[in-house]
């Protein structure tokens, strides 16, 4: 049960004799590809936002940034309460598709690396390849599944269910969208931590006396939490930002945080605005990433 | 079969190039060092960094003599021209052309205002003309290479948003009127107020652009719609605030909704409708009684571009009157080329829809240049879109 | 394999249900499009018989093709460049403590969260104001590397967080070198790791439109850009067969390296049973 914790080694003396490079180092140099990535193609243009955020709002430039005036009032701006409803959306969206994402992707991850046997890699190919066309055209073969003379309502007026229902437009019809382009970002990383799951551990649970339940909170969630955590991450995150499926599969009353942010750097021509929107929505999920994972002992920060 | 077509692994790679992953990847290590230097130059040199526009020292001086390559990145809407039409200008000129796409405006202008882009030739709707004017983004036309601009219809050669074509040369034109499924909307479309028809109650849209949107408002209320009066402008934002009770979507991806029934009325531009009729003959277009946009796509030339004179060879080439006919019985929209008409198919020359008579014309404006105060429309649709 | 079902916490034949019916969920839209894509009409809704039309129309579709070309280049480069330097983060993450690391997965966060309108703008930005960049393919492939080397640090990260530190000293005890023990035992251990972070990387990155758009000069259009703007007026058939195509050919692409990560896998796990009996 302490596979979760058996992280660092604690001893390393004993092999000074033998030539190696200190950790720091070898750290850094395992690092230094990606630092140098991040620091052109990430902190860089990151500052170039943050500098937005703090601009004025231009026509001929979108924005006028100058460090002896800088407009913190873009962010009182966009902390104005009529966006308010709209980001508490996106963040309850997000957060019911990652809950479906785990209902539906846990047990599956499961049966794949358990009972998958020689197909397992099958499987999960097959997880991925309904992500092989574009995500515009699943979403468009959705509309077709769910609109009013859609192949759903059609099956259901075959069985006698009644055929003008309206699936669109509604906050569900974007929750299964972001549910379903969102499923294998959930699945791999469980997959690829469930597969390494000791058996052996379970075996011994059953040994010991506990029953199902109790062996799967005990011993099959915790060693598998890694990915289960970094399957919520890469779900919620990026499902909190997403724009394309409420435009898409949602209506007026389910517009998006992500949608209004594009909108400033679009129609409504406010960079600034925009920008410390942007920031905002980044810093607090930051934080609540970091609580999350505090609450959930993930200690790999 | 030729070249392009052949389908194997082997065709990923530029057959020029069968090293091209490590090719890129030293290319790449070069410039991320070149990136740092410049970043660092950049970030010390320039107090104000953040801001980018024309003041930028990138933007190439214009010599007039000065020979260009025979080349030509035209930066078009996608399936927006004639199949023929880049062969026979490659074949007549020389010129090679190169055709990317995009599909929103407001992409477009987004990614032009943050500088030198590479492209030569665009396709900007008219009110995004005046912004990119405004935000000094185009380059004036030199009119003495464009020799057949005379046979521009003369209502756009002083239209409100470029007048005397200083920047601009018109594409193709239509109307932002009312598509709606003539079999399912219960009643007969002939204004504005086809919105409050019971039987498409949240089953309409409107477009998601802030001068259209209000527009439709300002019309239907009998304002000017290029108003800048506050009175005027709070009645509008409220009329959209209300009608947004009662429509399904604010969205520009409307065509398809359209087609299948899941829309049954939406202010529409002209030629999306024209295209969602060859799938389905129900749906009509409409324009108002009350008065709607006429829209105009406009060549223009970005500042920066490397190749303005191919690109002005290029405008000069549209506006022959066969090759301006072509395009026109290709794309079926309006020619503002009124000496491609009798090149044009009857079928588009002889409906009213595309070529309204003059008693239609007069209430179908060009979207007037506001300047600085586009900035009052756009914040009032932010709020209307966030109510 | 031989664990008894009864006993098993989750039952195996619930599961394979279950299996199904999300395997169901995850090719309804499939099934839609690729029947469509043989459709004898224009329209994408109304089915009028069966033809392959669609297809032969693909392969004089110039524009089409080079647009598939453009998009396979720049999803196999950014996927091998982002999957090995992600991997060797994730490395440095998970097995050593250090100053910074708290910082460091915040990028990795940062990448994640920033709307996707934001992250184009700001490193066409970068690229056209601070390095001066031609855009093009080049700026195009830097941009998805970017992106996707989060997606591959979280997934290695956590396949990586449960390894066992001892099966290294182990081997070193038994006299392998660092490279050896790395190559023999870390690598092959975490190869589902990277094979998934590779794969998710690889369809995010075939994927995208919105930094695709804002990062693309002249001569880089890709596929998904393409079929954007003919979406303008709904799913046609072509797109459909466009799909359809692109489905089954990044799916034969998936089944050789899948093929190679199967085989490092294995080798691998021969390594850990020597090490284990040693």
């Amino acid at each position: 049960m302490s596979v979760a914790a058996a992280d660092p080694p604690p001893a390393r003396e004993q092999h000074a004799h033998r030539r190696r490079l200190p950790n720091w180092l070898k750290a850094n140099l395992l690092l230094l590809p990606t630092s140098v990535w991040f620091a052109f193609l990430l902190v860089i243009p990151t500052a170039i936002i943050v500098g937005y955020s703090l601009g004025k709002r231009g026509i001929i430039d979108p924005v006028h940034f100058s460090w002896g005036h800088l407009i913190w009032s873009n962010y009182t701006e966009a902390l104005n309460t009529i966006y308010l409803p709209i980001f508490i959306r996106s963040i309850e969206y997000a957060a019911i598709s990652t809950l479906l994402c785990v209902v539906l992707g846990f047990p599956l991850a499961y049966w794949i690396a358990r009972f998958g046997g020689r197909l397992r890699n099958v499987y999960l190919v097959l997880v991925i390849i309904p992500f092989l066309t574009s995500y515009l055209i699943r979403m468009y073969a959705w509309q077709f599944i769910l609109q009013r003379n859609g192949l759903l309502n059609r099956l259901l007026g075959d069985v006698g269910l009644g055929r003008n229902h309206e699936f669109l437009n509604h906050p569900s019809a974007v929750i299964l969208g972001l549910t379903y382009g969102f499923l294998p970002f959930m699945i791999l990383p469980l997959y690829a931590s469930i597969e390494r799951m000791d058996k052996a551990l379970v075996e011994a649970s059953y040994d010991l006396g506990h029953g199902k339940i109790s062996t799967f909170f005990r011993v099959i969630l915790p060693s598998t939490a890694p990915g289960l955590v970094a399957g919520v991450l890469l779900v919620f995150i990026p499902a909190v930002g997403d724009f394309i499926t409420p435009e898409l599969l949602g209506g007026v009353r389910t517009q998006m945080i992500g949608t209004t942010i594009a909108d400033q750097f679009g129609g409504t021509q406010n960079w600034p605005l925009g920008s410390s929107m942007s920031i905002l929505l980044t810093a607090f999920i930051l934080i609540g990433v970091f609580v999350y994972l505090r609450r959930v002992g993930e200690e790999a920060l | 079969m030729s070249e392009p077509e052949r389908v194997s692994l082997a065709f990923i790679w530029d057959t020029a190039s069968p090293h091209f992953s490590r090719r890129t990847f030293v290319r790449t290590m070069a410039f991320m060092g070149a990136a740092g230097f410049a970043a660092a130059c950049g970030s010390s040199g320039n107090n104000s960094s953040a801001g980018t526009g024309s003041a930028g020292g990138s933007t190439p001086f214009r010599l007039s003599n000065k020979p260009e390559a025979k080349v030509l990145n035209f930066y078009n809407w996608t399936d927006y021209i004639a199949d023929d039409t880049i062969p026979n200008f490659q074949k007549e000129t020389g010129i090679k052309v190169t055709y990317d796409n995009y599909d929103s405006n407001d992409e477009l202008f987004a990614k032009m205002r943050t500088g030198d882009t590479g492209f030569d030739l665009i396709v900007p709707t008219d009110a995004f003309v005046v912004k990119m004017k405004h935000a000094d983004l185009l380059q004036p036309l030199d009119l003495s290479l464009i020799t057949n601009i005379n046979n521009l219809d003369p209502r756009f050669r002083t239209a409100d948003y470029d007048p005397g074509n200083l920047y601009s040369i018109p594409w193709q034109w239509g109307t932002t009127g009312i598509g709606f499924d003539q079999t399912q909307v219960g009643g007969s479309v002939t204004d504005w107020d086809a919105f409050n028809l019971p039987a498409v109650n949240g089953k309409s849209a409107f477009l998601d652009e802030a001068r259209d949107a209000f527009a439709m408002a300002l019309f239907a209320l009998g304002h000017d719609p290029n108003t800048l009066d506050t009175g005027q402008l709070d009645d509008a934002e409220k009329y959209l605030i209300d009608l947004k009770k009662k429509v399904k979507s604010i969205t520009s991806d409307y065509q398809d909704p359209l087609k299948s029934g899941e829309l049954l009325l939406c202010q529409a531009y002209s030629g999306d409708v024209f295209q969602i009729q060859t799938d389905n003959k129900n749906v009509q277009y409409v324009i108002p009684k009350s008065g709607a946009f006429s829209w105009v796509d406009n060549m223009a030339i970005p500042k920066g571009a490397p190749h303005p004179r191919n690109a002005e060879t290029f405008m000069n080439y549209i506006l022959e009157p066969k090759v301006g006919a072509a395009l026109t019985n290709y794309v079926q929209y309006g020619s503002p080329n009124k000496a491609a008409e009798p090149y044009i198919d009857k079928s588009i020359t002889g409906n009213p829809l595309i070529y309204p008579p003059a008693s239609v014309l007069a209430k179908l404006p060009f979207q007037k240049d506001l300047g600085e105060n586009e900035i009052e429309y756009a914040d009032r649709w932010d709020k209307v879109k966030s109510a | 394999m031989r664990t008894k079902p009864a006993k098993s916490a989750l039952r195996p034949r619930y599961l394979k249900l279950h299996a199904v019916l999300v395997f169901g969920f995850l090719f309804a839209p499939i099934v839609v499009l690729v029947t469509f894509s043989f459709n004898k009409a224009r329209s994408g809704t109304d089915w009028t018989g069966f033809s392959t039309h669609w297809y032969h129309a693909l392969v004089h579709n110039h524009d089409a093709l080079q647009a598939f070309r453009n998009t396979l280049k720049v999803a196999i480069t950014a996927t091998i460049v982002a999957t090995i330097i992600g991997t060797l983060a994730a490395f440095a993450l998970t097995r050593f403590k250090f100053h910074g690391r708290a910082g460091y997965n915040s990028l990795v966060f940062i990448s994640l969260v920033m709307p996707e309108v934001v992250m184009g703008i700001s490193l066409l930005v970068f690229f056209v104001k601070f390095a001066h960049q031609e855009l093009g393919l080049t700026t195009v492939i830097l941009s998805h590397i970017t992106f996707c080397i989060a997606f591959v640090v979280v997934v290695v990260k956590a396949r990586l967080s449960s390894f066992d530190n001892r099966l290294v000293e182990a081997a070193a005890d038994l006299g392998a070198t660092p490279l050896q023990s790395f190559l023999r035992i870390v690598l092959p251990l975490a190869a589902p790791g990277i094979f998934a972070g590779a794969m998710l990387a690889f369809t995010i990155s075939l994927d995208d439109v919105v930094i695709t758009f804002f990062t693309s000069g002249p001569g880089s259009t890709t596929l998904p850009l393409y079929i954007f703007g003919q979406l303008k007026f709904g799913v046609s058939p072509s797109i459909n067969a466009l799909s359809t195509f692109v489905l089954l050919f990044s799916f034969v692409l998936l089944a050789i390296g899948g093929a190679f990560s199967v085989r490092a896998a294995r080798r691998g796990a021969g390594a850990i049973d020597a090490t284990a009996l040693a």
